[in-house]
């Protein structure tokens, strides 16, 4: 079936977003079967402070995944590590998209996940799971459309062995309903974002095939196209495509972040020989070639070719790229790509601003540190193995 | 299944003794020899087929069997060596692509046979897709149904085994640079035996030691994840025995066994040397291990009869389990003992 066209325009033009033509009919569709079944456990709270509403709208806020006593968990943290909303989650969660005027978010299951997660940041709803369409499964990453009432989602067309962003109705009667697809231009889409036009999506298309009969098992490691595609929302296509050199070609673009320039920062992982030693960091301007950025050789030796989590800091100009391989934070400078300085943190990941400058770092040992390129780490949570934070600390914006 | 492991824990009290020779040892004691024994058996399988072709003769039928399935016991004892040569240069990929859920060798090889154009041979073929170079596409050749082992009479037989030949010398040559690369004198092998502070891969013995827990955890995990779980399928009704490897030359269980064998030989010839309190570790890896080629070699019949239902799919299933707790201690146990660490995050990479 195709994609359910009146019904994107509708949300396209209730967000500002006319198209520019009408031709969005080279959007091929998937199923989009209602997926707004209720969560198993409705208002599946715990812990300290869940529960607790009437916050002020300015209070800021964190969203991460975690693992804690053998339960998966989607986490609201305040600025200090305190949990303020749990979510129970069906399976191992990663990123979130997030809809900061309805103060709402989804969690999107860690690939190959076959769960979303649909919850309100102030828990006056019960959380609603989006289960994956048929033949199609997530990567872990999504965004809402300006105004939110759309949600792109990373997803891996399976059979097929390709890239989509699952579109789905985020309005207040959509019920989340999957409205289409679009092609993401590649294979292995993971993280995508909005840019400051509010029309486009970066896409960060690992290049990687996976079928989730075998996990994340690489199917395609001789054959890897990885790169950078943007997605004009309202036209429905790819608009521009970028990749890293041919010598490159095992480089998989995972991560991304815009800065305050409106150029976009992201991260790569290395799947080729470890004695190679590519730039794992790179920054791209619309119309414009890749830049690289490698850091001193010892920093590319610690980072392991990996790079798990990329963060602009608040005023969008410090660039902070974590590898939970090297236990490694790593600092650039957004204006020159300047390497600043590196903050270690066993297995640290996660990485998002402080309203206050630098960031704040979580491990997979339960750690959350502030830190920045500038002065000392100061632990907000110890690395006592309690809980195990994935991937992804996501900061609420300012509505 | 980026399998990533983490560096770190260095306050930790180590349970056991890396050797610091740990990466001599490995490459002395198991990965020059795995890797001259695959090229031997590769070059074996050419000559065999080679000759063979000249007459394409039925009582030569059993001849090519036997060298086809020594170069897949060769090859199941350093498929689980995914660093360094097997990775460089898509060596891994162009001897072996598998799994395939979407069939791409299948699709390539009958295009490739179905036309009259020229077939690739040497440089030519080890330019074509990966899928038509290794060897699940020379057992396709071999064994399928209207395959030159059964048929080798057969109209198309000498444009099929003009290909298989070809194929077979691309194994030899991949062999040929692998073993080299591990052999004397090559940089590579110099890096992983004596890691130094200037070397472009490995730093010191830990990173050594890191690189080789991450083979071995990830080598059992492919093992279960890979070759057994997608075939066995989760009930009786759902096993899907074509998933198996190797299952047209009814080579499925002895490969599996060929590299369960392999990887203990492997851990043997690190010679970790575990504190008298955690001696258990050592003991546990081995003996799954060991349990787990004794149950596949218990497996020889053709896979499709022995994972439908009965002993035979109990045994798959043991040997699943037994696969997965020895990596559940090598991650759990023995990383950590020696100084090497799995993150939440580190080790699933995503």
């Amino acid at each position: 079936m195709g994609i359910e066209r009146r019904r994107v325009l509708a949300l396209l033009a209730a967000a500002g977003l006319a198209p520019l033509r009408t031709a969005a009919a080279d959007v091929s569709a998937a199923d989009a079967r209602t997926a707004d079944r209720p969560a198993a456990d409705a208002f599946a709270a715990g812990g300290p402070g869940a529960g607790l509403t009437g916050e002020p709208a300015h209070a800021v806020r964190y969203l991460a995944a975690r693992k804690r006593a053998g339960r998966h968990e989607a986490v609201v943290l305040d600025e200090s590590g305190g949990d303020r909303r749990v979510v129970a989650l069906p399976g191992r969660g990663h990123s979130f998209a997030i809809d900061p005027a309805r103060r709402r978010a989804v969690a999107f299951g860690r690939q190959p996940g076959f769960f979303a997660m649909a919850f309100d940041l102030d828990g006056r709803a019960a959380p609603a799971e989006l289960a994956a369409a048929e033949g199609r499964h997530f990567f872990g990453h999504g965004t809402y459309a300006p105004g939110g009432d759309l949600l792109f989602a990373t997803e891996n067309d399976y059979e097929a062995g390709r890239g989509v962003l699952g579109v789905y109705d985020a309005s207040p009667e959509g019920g989340y309903r999957r409205v289409g697809e679009i092609d993401s231009g590649g294979i292995g889409p993971h993280e995508a974002v909005l840019m400051p036009d509010g029309r486009t999506l970066c896409v960060a298309n690992g290049g990687i095939l996976t079928h989730p009969d075998y996990g994340k098992l690489e199917l395609n490691l001789d054959d890897m196209r990885p790169g950078l595609a943007y997605v004009d929302i309202a036209r429905a296509e790819v608009v521009e495509r970028v990749e890293p050199p041919p010598e490159f070609s095992r480089l998989s673009i995972r991560h991304l972040t815009v800065a305050a320039d409106g150029s976009v920062w992201f991260g790569c992982q290395y799947s080729g020989p470890a004695a190679d030693r590519p730039p794992l960091v790179g920054r791209h301007r619309r119309g414009r070639a890749i830049e690289w950025f490698a850091g001193p050789a010892d920093l590319r030796h610690a980072l392991r070719n990996y790079i798990g989590s990329v963060a602009a800091d608040a005023a969008g100009a410090v660039i902070a790229t974590s590898s939970p391989v090297g236990g490694r934070v790593a600092y650039w400078d957004a204006a020159d790509g300047r390497y600043l300085g590196s903050t270690p943190l066993p297995d640290g990941c996660g990485v998002a601003p402080h309203p206050a400058g630098g960031f704040l770092i979580d491990s997979g040992q339960g750690a959350l540190l502030r830190a920045g390129p500038a002065g000392q780490a100061r632990a907000l949570l110890p690395a006592d193995g309690r809980q195990a934070w994935d991937n992804h600390l996501r900061r609420v914006p300012e509505a | 299944m980026l399998a990533c492991l983490l560096l770190g824990a260095p306050l930790l009290a180590r349970a056991a003794e890396l050797p610091p020779d740990l990466g001599q040892r490995l490459v002395q004691g198991y990965i020059a020899p795995a890797t001259q024994t695959l090229a031997r058996a590769a070059h074996g399988l050419h000559d065999e087929l080679r000759a063979w072709c000249a007459t394409r003769a039925p009582q030569g039928v059993p001849a090519v069997r036997a060298r086809f399935a020594e170069t897949v016991a060769a090859w199941s004892a350093v498929e689980f060596l995914r660093f360094g040569p097997l990775v460089a240069a898509n060596r891994y990929e162009r001897f072996s692509f598998w799994p395939d859920p979407r069939g791409v060798t299948l699709r390539q090889v009958q295009a490739l046979l179905a036309g009259d154009a020229p077939l690739p041979e040497g440089e030519a073929l080890a330019a074509q897709s990966v899928a038509v170079q290794g060897l699940p596409a020379l057992e396709y050749v071999l064994y399928s149904d209207t395959g030159l082992l059964a048929m080798p009479g057969g109209a198309a037989a000498a444009r099929a085994c003009a290909y298989a030949t070809a194929v077979a010398a691309n194994l030899a040559r991949l062999a040929d640079e692998l073993a080299g690369e591990w052999g004397g004198g090559s940089p590579h092998a110099r890096d992983f035996a004596q890691p130094s502070p200037g070397s472009p891969a490995y730093r010191d013995t830990r990173e050594v030691a890191a690189e080789a827990v991450k083979a071995l955890s990830t080598g059992l995990q492919f093992a279960r994840d890979a070759k057994i779980r997608p075939a066995l399928g989760a009930s009786p009704e759902k096993a899907a025995p074509r998933r198996a490897p190797y299952w047209r030359s009814g080579l499925s269980a002895s490969s599996m066994r060929a590299g369960v064998d392999g990887m203990l030989r492997f851990y043997n010839a690190a010679g970790l040397r575990f504190e008298a309190a955690q001696q258990g570790l050592d003991q546990t890896v081995r003996h799954e291990l060991e349990q787990a080629g004794g149950t596949l070699a218990e497996l020889d019949a053709p896979v499709a009869g022995t994972m439908a239902d009965g002993d035979g799919r109990r045994r798959w299933t043991l040997a699943a389990l037994l696969l997965g707790n020895a990596k559940d201690v090598i991650d759990q146990n023995v990383a950590p003992a020696i100084g090497v660490t799995l993150g939440f995050n580190a080790l699933d990479g995503d």
